[in-house]
């Protein structure tokens, strides 16, 4: 023990990740529910296993199939218990981002001493709420508006247009899976991502983006 | 008293401590300043070094005419920061800027720009200059080299009954301590501040910024600098 030991934090800051998983019907065709599932079992399994980290990663889940619902509630890595999502109907994206925002802008869930959030989109289709105007204003929020992005488009129809809009950064790369394989590769990159930010002099710096091309590598 | 001390990532890789601190006493009107250079930045130790000296020439300019508004004071502050960069570009010498000085007349301005602690020991307990941004996240500062307009600024003189103490620190610091031992914090440094002679208190406290305990900022360079009124 130090002589400064009982004036500071005995725990790190938070780094919160919050994910939004599309998880509509067409997401239980060709294993992509399943493999969702796993990969985002290993994510958060990496981060509980980080302890290295000077910052301490948070997650939380929304998922939009049908209606947008909080999966996972923000937690510590280490303290979630997994459950699957299951697909259900269509592709409420706005919803989520409602739900995101409520998140986001909760002093009380994630303080001005959190460092900044990563969000992360994945989706195998075109959101048919009203989606658009909501994103317009998660990307204009004075909080939700300062949060890091990472997007993932599964499959030849997922809304290429729509993920360019949520990175909004515009030397940030889209994430193309072509089947479910290559949904582990993006959930290991988004792991190595965070983990590296965890460990960082500063947390709130986004590694440099890979070729998204190269996901295998992870 | 002060000291700054190199965190665990620069030392690994060879580089210095990249805040800076300085103090100042004219005619027993007292002046403190700390720094943050940008770790993004090439000259970061460069702009921080100037951003002490700047704030410490600017204010002492305020230490003679404390009446008058602190505007002036602020935009000579930057202009001197630029002059002492020269010839580097202020976006490759960024860094924060933290500074006290007491007036002739007895009265204290102190001036915030950036990340970091400004915390003022009254006698009817403490407060800081600059609360946390709700709407910012932790670490993600303005600077001298990245601040647009004195609105980016905080300021504020008080009385001299309002004050027994300054203490100015770099996030570094200020991300690890507990909000709720600030009060005890504040009372810890002025025991070493009144126990030991000013060599003796400066190696005390860079010892222990050395031996840093928190993981909350673990990693960082730390710097702290005090101002404290003896016998009041």
């Amino acid at each position: 023990m130090t002589n400064l030991q009982p004036f500071t934090k005995a725990t790190a800051r938070m780094l919160p990740v919050i994910l939004l998983a599309d998880v509509s019907g067409s997401m239980s065709v060709d294993g992509k529910i399943n493999a969702l599932n796993e990969a985002v079992r290993e994510m958060i399994a990496a981060f509980a296993d980080e302890v290295a980290a000077r910052a301490s990663i948070h997650v939380a889940i929304i998922t939009f199939g049908g209606q947008a619902r909080l999966h996972q509630s923000l937690a510590t890595a280490s303290d979630i218990t997994w459950v699957d999502m299951a697909t259900e109907g269509n592709t409420p994206l706005g919803a989520a981002l409602d739900l995101a925002s409520d998140l986001i802008d909760s002093r009380d869930q994630l303080p001005s001493t959190a460092y900044r959030p990563t969000v992360v989109l994945v989706s195998d289709g075109w959101p048919n709420d009203d989606w658009e105007r909501k994103l317009n204003a998660f990307n204009a929020g004075r909080r939700t508006g300062r949060t890091q992005r990472l997007a993932m488009g599964i499959g030849s129809d997922a809304d290429e247009a729509m993920l360019r809009r949520f990175v909004v950064d515009s030397d940030t790369p889209i994430f193309h899976a072509e089947d479910a394989s290559q949904i582990a590769s993006f959930f290991r990159y988004v792991s190595q991502s965070v983990t590296v930010r965890s460990r960082s002099t500063n947390p709130n710096i986004l590694p440099q983006i890979q070729d998204p091309n190269a996901l295998e590598e992870f | 008293m002060g000291a700054s001390v190199a965190g665990e990532d620069h030392q690994a890789i060879g580089l210095p401590c990249q805040d800076a601190w300085a103090r100042w006493k004219v005619r027993s009107r007292p002046a403190i300043a700390v720094a943050d250079g940008m770790g993004s930045c090439p000259y970061a130790l460069e702009g921080a070094r100037a951003s002490c000296i700047a704030a410490l020439h600017a204010l002492r300019w305020w230490q003679d005419k404390s009446q008058a508004p602190v505007e002036p004071v602020i935009r000579a502050l930057y202009q001197r920061w630029q002059l002492e960069i020269h010839p580097l570009e202020a976006p490759s010498a960024q860094a924060t800027c933290l500074a006290v000085a007491q007036a002739r007349d007895g009265r204290f301005l102190a001036v915030q720009l950036g990340d970091g602690l400004v915390l003022v020991d009254g006698p009817g307990g403490h407060g800081v200059l600059k609360t946390e941004d709700d709407d910012c996240w932790v670490n993600e500062t303005i600077a001298l080299g990245s601040a647009r307009s004195l609105d980016e600024w905080v300021w504020k003189v008080y009385e001299p009954d309002e004050v027994r103490g300054f203490l100015l620190a770099t996030d570094g610091v200020a991300n690890g301590l507990d909000e709720d031992r600030y009060g005890e914090f504040l009372v810890h440094l002025r025991d070493i501040a009144t126990s030991q002679n000013q060599c003796e208190r400066d190696h005390t406290l860079s010892r222990q910024l050395q031996a840093w305990p928190s993981e909350a900022a673990a990693g960082d360079d730390r710097t702290v600098a005090c101002l404290f009124r003896l016998g009041v």
